[in-house]
């Protein structure tokens, strides 16, 4: 069973892919797998850019995401500039949402998924201003 | 604090969440062996905000009811039921617009695999290169007693209570360097780790 869960969670998550991205302005939207050398360095990102997503700088005032359910994986979810980095843990098959307030980020930042631990999986993340 | 404009979010971002999320849905209800647990507080209902109103229309598939848990000179704590699966919880701060500042969704919380869900933020600070706790807060199932805030090396810095199913760092003192939190229950064993050591069961 744990396999047809997992097969269907890719399957499910390649078809989200597939979708069109369409984000309108003031929006941010990645997904894809989230682990180290699965997407190679994301320039967008300052931190830890061989390990995460980012969106480019903007207001970020909202940020969400989710892990797909599987082995254990562990990301930091929130936002990041030059001088500070701010986030909430998301394990495998948690879905979570943050506004920049709550981790004192607000202003001119990048919302920002990064991968800390685990075996690695499908990640969504969105983000707007 | 004022929130910016609520933007509209387009179909394909609908879809594109709604695919992921029945996904994790799917996947956790044909993958799940873990031993539910409880937690006996389920909270006061207060009236959601114009704000609240807005965050609980997110594609979590919330009820739109919030359940005040705990609340504590910095921070407040809220169960937000969802109209199928596990309840989400939701963590704002004292000053904040709305309740719902964070929420979080998870796939085995309460259950003995996942004793604690972890609201607590991480981060660093140029020079930093390594993350530290920069608050500390959370919910944890019956039995868990206290949370110890564990700092390089393993080194025990400090115990925060659990009350109400909530503990919050809320001392006046600033914050030790914490990097994980250990659950405790009641004969002071260590029942699961979190923070930047991840977790054990």
């Amino acid at each position: 069973m744990k396999k047809i869960g997992l097969t269907l969670s890719v399957i499910l998550g390649v078809v989200a892919l597939a979708l069109p991205a369409g984000a309108a302005a003031g929006e941010w939207i990645w997904s894809g797998g989230l682990w180290p050398g699965s997407g190679g360095r994301d320039g967008n990102c300052i931190w830890y850019p061989n390990q995460s997503s980012c969106a480019g700088w903007n207001y970020w005032a909202f940020t969400s995401g989710s892990a797909l359910s599987g082995p254990y994986v562990k990301y930091l979810t929130g936002y990041e500039n030059n001088v500070r980095i701010r986030g909430i843990w998301i394990y495998d098959g948690d879905a979570g949402s943050i506004y920049a307030a709550a981790l004192d980020m607000q202003g001119y930042n990048k919302a920002v998924a990064t991968y800390w631990e685990g075996t690695g999986t499908y990640y969504w993340s969105y983000a707007r201003t | 604090m004022n929130l910016p404009p609520i933007k509209r979010i387009g179909w394909p971002t609908i879809a594109l969440t709604v695919c992921l999320l029945f996904g994790i849905v799917l996947a956790f209800s044909l993958t799940s062996t873990d031993a539910r647990a409880t937690i006996s507080n389920r909270g006061t209902p207060i009236v959601p905000s114009a704000e609240d109103r807005t965050a609980l229309r997110s594609p979590l598939n919330l009820t739109g009811e919030i359940f005040l848990l705990r609340e504590t000179d910095t921070k407040s704590l809220f169960r937000v039921p969802r109209r199928v699966g596990q309840d989400c919880f939701a963590m704002s701060s004292k000053s904040a617009a709305t309740h719902l500042e964070v929420i979080l969704c998870p796939n085995n919380f309460p259950t003995q695999d996942r004793p604690i869900l972890d609201f607590s933020v991480y981060g660093a600070d140029r020079p930093e290169t390594d993350l530290r706790a920069i608050s500390i807060q959370g919910m944890a199932i019956d039995g868990v007693k206290k949370i110890r805030l564990l700092g390089d090396n393993g080194i025990s810095l400090a115990e925060v209570p659990v009350r109400n199913n909530v503990y919050v760092y809320d001392e006046a003192s600033p914050l030790p360097k914490v990097r994980s939190l250990a659950a405790i229950d009641s004969d002071n064993q260590v029942v699961y780790e979190a923070g930047l050591t991840g977790r054990s069961g």
